[in-house]
């Protein structure tokens, strides 16, 4: 059983997110709840804004996380940790946001009929030789339309250990499965990521053949 | 030849493998080629990864005030070296070491003075901020003081009238016990001094009767 310490708000500045979180699931204490958004709200926004390629849907379903884990405070389990059940709400409604706007595709793609092609085709579409001056911005742009054609599983490994930096034991826990299998995931992602990546940002004339293997001096050792 | 399987693999590219583990991927990727292959893929991977990376909005209460003192520093310092640059430009013909010899002095100064000012500065800064502090607190004592007294007085005050007023009390009523038992004294006395005056008169036997009590 965790200790919390008596006082308001001025205390809770030397409280852990879990001792906070326990005061909002048992006092229903705002004031701890808004110190833990101020902590966790900028790595949330981050993790769906690279889950769904969209920096407002990532700001929305942020939003939409802390909304949901407010309601859900006393289901909070105290033994575990804050920042893996938010990451935990945060991916489902990743997902379910996924989920959606795959319908709304096949939707609009099942009103233009025929010829608008398959999705993997619209997917997989070539994309235009960018203009110099918007080379930097168009690569990314080309990695994110990359990212967004890796399954979910996938992506959501890639931008845990990538993009958020948390360790593999630390996915695992996050998504309930076996540290190996992590890493395999993760390992699978990136060389689907690789294959893309080739394709597309070969046609960047400014960078070098990007995802070409290196010579054998540049890889780090 | 046995590869290291993905999982090693990507422990080592994500810096999560023990030292002796990563010592012995290593030794390995220098003489696979096929290995080195992989990992150089993966790892073009990840840096073209890092092309796309979502700037979150920055959240409020930056802590830019506590950077104020550093960027002016940093702000000094490059006006001295843009002025330094420029001086060096006009006087090309000048050697660097005369340049040098000329202002190092004269800027040595300058930032000692600087730095004495700015020290002395804190430090009265401090010494009065100290010394404020101590007389507000100096004076919430004795106000603290002054008002604990003045209510242990007024309690003290208080429980002596109330002692008076008992003691009053406790008079009155002994002063009334001690009437009552004088009352019923006297009246005792008086009842036996009636019965003793009747006692007298009352005539031994044999004697001549007393015509009255006929």
């Amino acid at each position: 059983m965790k200790l919390t310490p008596p006082g308001g708000l001025s205390l809770l500045f030397g409280i852990t997110d879990e001792q906070a979180m326990w005061r909002v699931a048992t006092e229903d204490d705002e004031a701890a709840f808004a110190r833990l958004m101020h902590r966790w709200e900028t790595p949330i926004q981050r993790l769906c804004a690279h889950m769904t390629g969209d920096r407002q849907h990532g700001e929305d379903l942020a939003q939409e996380t802390f909304a949901r884990a407010f309601d859900r405070r006393k289901s909070f389990e105290c033994q575990g940790k804050v920042s893996t059940w938010l990451w935990r709400i945060a991916l489902n409604l990743c997902y379910d946001e996924l989920r959606r706007r795959r319908r709304r595709q096949e939707t609009s793609l099942e009103d233009a009929g025929e010829e608008t092609g398959s999705l993997g085709e619209t997917l997989a579409a070539p994309e235009k030789v960018p203009d110099a001056s918007l080379l930097e911005k168009e690569r990314g742009e080309l990695v994110r339309q990359a990212l967004m054609r890796l399954p979910e599983t996938q992506r959501a490994v890639l931008v845990l250990r990538h993009y958020q930096d948390l360790k593999f034991r630390e996915i695992a826990v996050v998504l309930e499965i076996p540290e190996g299998t992590v890493k395999s995931r993760m390992a699978e992602a990136l060389t689907v990521m690789n294959g893309m990546l080739r394709k597309t940002l070969a046609r960047t004339p400014t960078q070098p053949a990007a995802a070409e293997p290196p010579s054998k001096e540049s890889i780090v050792l | 030849m046995n590869h290291p399987n993905d999982e090693q693999w990507m422990s080592y590219l994500y810096d999560e493998s023990d030292a002796a583990q990563r010592a012995s991927l290593k030794a390995h990727l220098k003489t696979c080629g096929e290995c080195q292959t992989k990992v150089g893929e993966w790892q073009a991977t990840r840096k073209n990864l890092s092309e796309w990376r979502v700037t979150a909005k920055s959240s409020p209460g930056t802590p830019f005030r506590a950077a104020a003192p550093l960027l002016k520093w940093a702000a000094a310092a490059l006006i001295l070296c843009a002025g330094i640059a420029i001086g060096r430009l006009d006087s090309a013909t000048i050697s660097p070491e005369k340049v040098r010899a000329a202002i190092e002095p004269q800027l040595r100064r300058e930032f000692a003075q600087m730095l004495n000012e700015e020290l002395s500065m804190s430090s009265t800064a401090t010494l009065q901020a100290s010394a404020q502090q101590t007389k507000v607190m100096l004076a919430d004592y004795a106000g603290a003081a002054e008002t604990s007294r003045a209510t242990d007085n007024a309690a003290i005050l208080t429980a002596l009238n109330k002692l008076s007023e008992q003691r009053l009390a406790d008079y009155l009523l002994l002063k009334k016990d001690v009437d009552t038992v004088a009352v019923n004294t006297d009246l005792g006395f008086r009842s036996t001094q009636q019965e003793l005056n009747q006692l007298a008169v009352y005539p031994p036997p044999g004697s001549v009767p007393n015509p009255q009590l006929k």
